[in-house]
């Protein structure tokens, strides 16, 4: 079963419209939704969540509407980029709240998350810097045995070494098969250590939603002159970025001439060329 | 709904301790001295507009996003929090009602203890009525001068009708305390409704 089925999602707003967004995060995937701000990864997320309501389109989580989401919300382990707990509360007090909250509560997995986060039990939450902040809400998100996590920015303000720790245990998460994560990320570079799939969200639409070893395998990096680049069909350059040393450019392996000298694209590389492209 | 309730009570004690104190500080002076029974309101008045107050520290601090990744709905949500305005607005008619005891024990209180107390149990619960919904509607700022507004609005509205000498004995005989109070929780469970119904189409975040 998909863990998340989007169908043809609508949402407008004066300037901004999420326009008929298809995605599917397969069971035991693991989808990284990249885009810049103001893309609309908050706004897919929250529609998602049933907080706010979609103008047109289909949304099925663990196999409801969203209008039944709070028959699976048991399952699901949800960070949003601004983490909204109670700011009088400290982690104590948050954990005996979700301990009310949940049916399934691990508090053993709580107590190590909060240790393994260097969480203080005592201090309030508005006293806790953002990076806590955020950690203290992955570890609630972690803590209830949940089969589904969706994730929103919730490696952003991190220290490097945490960020780390974080993809590690996600990472766990998902060797069982029956996991599954949506995840929004700025920070390319723990999508690519993470994820299964790669969607690219811009303006609203969604132009890349592929594996993310097929869109390795799909893509490499010319580095060259530009008489060069000029050789090669002009469909299968993606994007340029010219410099007094060179021309780098995004190329699709098929439509590039057989032997052309291409090495591996990072997906950081190809979603910055791609945005690049689409301004 | 034990879970909201119980962030609400760790809410309440940390956050709103002035407000507590006010009350104890009225509730002294209710039972110490003579000609302060107008205080008694306060104490059932006061809880029930904490009701609002919550609603304002949510919506700022994003737990009203939060809360709905819960495994709870948004009715449990919206009936939580008059569960929890209700058990707030109780403590305070206990609180009045233990003062009233204590003034006529002192011989400071003259008229029926229970009336008195089932006005003030009526103002309690009318307060949040208004207040909640407008609250979920247009946010607890806005929500509150609205109210503001809707009050003047009615006094303006009596004094009209009624002429420039309006006074309690030109309310209507069948209007007792009793039949007051429950106009007033009949109210309460309209407004439940109504906030549930508004904060069923709202869109949050």
């Amino acid at each position: 079963m998909n863990a998340i089925e989007i169908k043809g999602l609508t949402k407008r707003y004066p300037g901004f419209t999420l326009d008929h967004v298809d995605l599917t995060v397969p069971g035991g995937c693991v989808v990284g939704l990249i885009g810049e701000n103001g893309a609309g990864k908050t706004t897919l997320i929250r529609l998602l969540l049933d907080l706010i309501r979609p103008d047109s389109g289909e949304i099925s989580v663990l196999g409801r509407p969203t209008a039944e989401l709070a028959a699976v919300k048991e399952e699901l382990g949800i960070v949003l980029d601004e983490p909204g707990l109670p700011a009088a509360l400290n982690a104590r007090q948050l954990g005996k709240m979700l301990r009310d909250a949940y049916r399934s509560w691990d508090e053993s997995a709580w107590e190590d998350c909060l240790r393994r986060f260097s969480i203080p039990a005592d201090r309030k939450f508005a006293e806790l810097s953002n990076g806590t902040k955020m950690k203290l809400s992955l570890a609630a998100a972690l803590s209830h045995n949940a089969r589904l996590l969706i994730l929103d920015e919730a490696t952003s303000g991190l220290d490097p070494v945490v960020r780390d720790e974080v993809v590690d245990i996600l990472m766990e998460f998902t060797r069982d098969e029956g996991h599954s994560i949506l995840i929004s990320s700025h920070i390319v570079s723990d999508l690519e250590k993470l994820c299964d799939y790669i969607a690219f969200l811009h303006k609203g639409k969604l132009i890349v939603f592929e594996e993310k070893d097929v869109l390795a395998s799909e893509y490499g990096l010319f580095r060259g002159t530009a008489e060069e680049l000029a050789a090669l069909p002009a469909e299968a350059v993606l994007h340029r970025v010219e410099t007094p040393y060179g021309v780098t450019a995004a190329v699709r392996r098929d439509a590039a001439a057989a032997g052309t000298a291409l090495s591996p694209v990072s997906i950081e590389e190809l979603f910055v060329m791609m945005a690049k492209e689409m301004k | 709904m034990r879970a909201l309730l119980r962030k609400d009570l760790y809410t309440a004690v940390i956050s709103l301790r002035s407000v507590f104190l006010i009350m104890a500080v009225f509730s002294a002076v209710t039972i110490f001295v003579p000609n302060t029974g107008f205080y008694i309101p306060y104490l059932v008045v006061l809880p029930g507009t904490l009701a609002s107050t919550l609603i304002n520290l949510e919506t700022r601090e994003k737990w009203n996003v939060c809360a709905l990744t819960l495994p709870v709905s948004r009715r449990t949500v919206v009936t939580e929090r008059y569960v929890c305005t209700l058990l707030m607005v109780l403590c305070g008619a206990l609180l009045g009602g233990v003062c009233l005891a204590l003034r006529a024990l002192r011989g400071f209180e003259s008229a029926d203890i229970f009336e008195s107390l089932a006005m003030c149990l009526a103002a309690g619960l009318l307060v949040p009525s208004i207040i909640v919904p407008m609250a979920y509607k247009f946010g607890a700022d806005k929500g509150r001068y609205l109210v503001m507004f809707v009050i003047i609005g009615v006094m303006i509205g009596l004094m009209t009708i009624t002429g420039e000498d309006f006074r309690m004995s030109t309310v209507p005989v069948w209007l007792s305390p009793w039949t007051l109070l429950l106009l007033c929780g009949a109210l309460f469970a309209a407004s439940w409704g109504v906030s549930a119904a508004i904060y069923e189409k709202k869109e949050i975040g």
